[in-house]
């Protein structure tokens, strides 16, 4: 008698905690578009953005909520560094947000795992002027002639330069070296020289871009393997091409600006350039938000400079996508066109180098930098030559162990060659 | 009859006593044993986010034992840091208790200084510390620089980074430790301290013969704890080396990390935490059977 209570209580109270973890249903069958018995629709919305990106986003949402009452979104931060790891786990737990930001090497993962939406349909609608789209930034979201994302971001690298450093000491800046075909490696390491102040922390030039550190070999260091003609990968991704003389030449001389010349900062070091003790750093087109709070000196940008290579621009990559598990797709979709058609692009182009071409070509982007000539040369005339990373289904490995070896530089613990070679055996199986 | 009685009411305070721990217990079995039990199973199959799961018996602990040589050196990794933490933790935890066990002006402040880290959120601290021994604009370079010394890149010098970790977790937890210490202190008797004076025995004398057996079980308590708390180190690394450089702090745990959520490897992950709940139960169960030799009033 006395047992059978309780076991009764005990279900009850496990069916009550079971029923708890259950029950966080949000808003229920869809009907998409502006229907009359619309159901209240909560969509999470992912990027690894600041808090500047997230405020324009909800400024953004508020007047989509005019259009849609029904619709609210929710933005979930994560940090960039994290960004696949935590996107990969809530995926396969099917809580993943319902729209997303991807980064260029994290969605050949997602798309060959079948994880995102086919939002093709967004092409039907005439006024959203699909063809405006620049059509080599959407191969990294397309497969089979289906659209899974459309990209918003594609900056090119550059140089952040302070001029007023540049000025002080009488050298020509980097702009004025460009415009002479006099922009290369070896200049930006002399004027480096000339630049850094030891005694005042200056350096002359730093191309690990903020807390970049720990992702140096692919965020920062793309570029330079590039200008010195050497490359990590073969073009076909299944070899693995560094350990070259172009390649090492590369290293070396990224290791000779930190230890030999001390031009560059050392690892580990987290000066930025709005302290004003970066004479050159190398950074994307979204640093722009952060560099126009700067007033205490006069700064630029410039395109990257050349070695044997030729510049070896990156364009950096970041599109929306909808989640294949989303219970909402249609509004998500829906969603993703209203942040990618021509008048939000051009509010998103203050920070990012839209896909667009009109808004690409806008005298209004043109105004988002310093000067318009100044973002004419560093970004419109970078995007034809600018190259996206390579991405790999297998990324995060791959990853790791460049991680591992790019850290032999840092601790100076092997000859480059070395370092080369052994990257070499370690990163060829994984590539096969 | 009373017999009947007394067992009757036996069962139902027994009842009552499962009900009154069942929230406990089921959200231990849900939460805490279940994926216990799980992991261990899925130590023994190949399971991935990227493809479909097979069982793969005993693979996974022998790729471990035979194959994986940067397993063995994350266990070397993991009992250097132990090794460094746990005599400079307690030390200096038992240090600073004797010395703020005294009554001297202060004392109140000092101790709440000291016991704030631990309060502290772990990422924020190791946040913190980063700034501190960052290479160049580095609180601590910027001192030494000032000093006419040229810092060395704290966490980019393989032989400095994982010291640096060490200090950095001590002075983060020694505060609890101090404060256990500090209550064992309060509790020995004083008229030890005056048979001893009488008889003439030097402060030093008196620390060895009735401090120390007196708090041997707090030391106990604390030296398992710690143990335990140093092997699966985790938060400062991630935060301040990420490992890095190189594999110069991949402690168990972070590989573990990296293996379950960077490479995606949850079966091989799997078997590595187990292997380190092993060891965990290894090193616990040998300090259990020890505690008799050498832990004052203890049967």
């Amino acid at each position: 008698m006395k047992k059978g209570l309780g076991i009764g209580l005990a279900t009850v109270l496990m069916a009550g905690s079971l029923a708890g973890c259950g029950s966080e249903s949000n808003g229920k069958e869809s009907s998409s578009g502006s229907g009359a018995a619309t159901k209240e629709v909560k969509l999470k919305f992912s990027i690894w953005g600041n808090d500047t990106h997230k405020q324009m986003y909800e400024t953004m949402i508020e007047s989509y909520r005019k259009d849609h009452p029904n619709v609210s979104v929710e933005i979930m931060t994560i940090p960039s560094a994290d960004y696949q790891q935590k996107l990969s786990v809530l995926m396969a737990s099917k809580t993943a947000p319902d729209v997303v930001w991807l980064m260029e090497r994290s969605i050949p993962q997602f798309l060959e795992a079948g994880q995102l939406a086919d939002i093709s349909s967004i092409k039907d609608d005439p006024d959203y002027k699909f063809d405006d789209l620049i059509p080599s930034t959407l191969d990294l979201l397309t497969k089979d002639g289906k659209t899974y994302g459309i990209p918003f971001s594609t900056p090119p690298n550059m140089i952040y330069y302070n001029k007023t450093l540049f000025e002080e000491k009488g050298l020509k800046t980097p702009t004025e070296l460009y415009a002479e075909g006099k922009w290369t490696y070896d200049e930006m390491a002399k004027a480096a020289a000339v630049l850094t102040d030891r005694s005042k922390g200056v350096y002359g030039v730093n191309l690990i871009r903020p807390n970049g550190w720990t992702t140096s070999w692919t965020e920062s260091l793309q570029t330079l393997v590039w200008a010195f003609g050497g490359d990590y990968f073969s073009a076909d991704g299944k070899q693995f091409a560094l350990n070259t003389k172009e390649g090492i030449d590369a290293l070396q001389f990224y290791s000779d600006a930190m230890f030999k010349s001390e031009i560059h900062p050392k690892p580990g070091d987290q000066t930025t350039f709005e302290t004003g003790k970066i004479a050159m750093q190398q950074d994307l087109f979204s640093y722009m938000g952060k560099a126009k709070a700067i007033t205490d000196f006069k700064w630029d940008i410039a395109p990257m400079p050349s070695g044997a290579g030729g510049q070896g621009t990156t364009l950096g990559y970041a599109g929306y996508a909808v989640t294949k598990d989303s219970e909402h797709a249609a509004e998500a979709t829906d969603f993703v066109k209203y942040l990618t058609n021509p008048e939000n692009m051009a509010v998103t182009s203050q920070f990012f180098v839209p896909s667009r071409k009109s808004v690409l070509e806008s005298q209004e982007f043109l105004n988002q930098g310093p000067s318009p000539e100044s973002v004419k040369t560093a970004v419109l005339d970078q995007m034809a030559s600018a190259r996206v990373r390579p991405a790999f289904q297998n990324f995060q490995q791959i990853d790791e162990k460049m991680k591992i070896g790019f850290d032999s530089i840092y601790t100076k613990s092997k000859p480059i060659a070395d370092i080369a070679k052994d990257l070499e055996k370690e990163v060829s199986p994984l590539l096969n | 009859m009373s017999n009947a009685t007394s067992s009757k009411l036996r069962r139902r305070n027994a009842w009552y006593g499962y009900l009154f721990i069942s929230p406990m217990m089921l959200g231990f079995f849900l939460f805490l044993a279940a994926p216990i039990v799980y992991a261990f199973g899925l130590s023994f199959t190949d399971y991935s986010l990227l493809h479909p799961s097979s069982f793969v018996g005993g693979d996974n602990y022998a790729r471990l034992v035979s194959e994986d040589a940067q397993f063995w050196r994350t266990l070397g990794n993991t009992l250097y840091f132990s090794a460094g933490l746990i005599p400079l933790n307690l030390g200096l935890a038992l240090a600073l208790a004797l010395l703020l066990n005294q009554k001297l002006p202060g004392t109140g402040f000092f101790r709440t200084v000291i016991f704030t880290p631990v309060v502290t959120s772990i990422v924020v601290w190791a946040i913190v510390w980063k700034y501190v021994f960052a290479t160049d604009a580095g609180l601590l370079n910027q001192i030494l620089a000032s000093l006419g010394i040229e810092g060395p890149a704290w966490l980019y010098d393989t032989a400095l980074v994982m010291p640096v970790v060490i200090v950095v977790s001590v002075l983060k937890k020694v505060g609890m430790n101090m404060v256990i210490f500090l209550a064992a202190l309060q509790d020995v008797p004083k008229m030890y301290y005056e048979a001893a004076t009488i008889d003439g025995a030097s402060r030093w004398r008196q620390f060895r013969s009735i401090t120390l057996p007196m708090i041997t079980p707090s030391l106990f308590l604390t030296l398992v704890i710690t143990l335990i708390g140093s092997l699966k180190v985790f938060s400062q690394i991630a935060v301040m080396t990420d490992g890095g450089p190189g594999t110069s702090t991949y402690v168990l745990v972070y590989y573990i990390y990296q293996l379950a959520y960077k490479v995606f490897d949850f079966g091989y992950a799997s078997a590595v935490a187990f292997v380190l709940f092993f060891l965990v139960l290894l090193l616990t169960v040998v300090q259990w059977n020890l505690r008799t030799r050498w832990v004052h009033h203890e049967q």
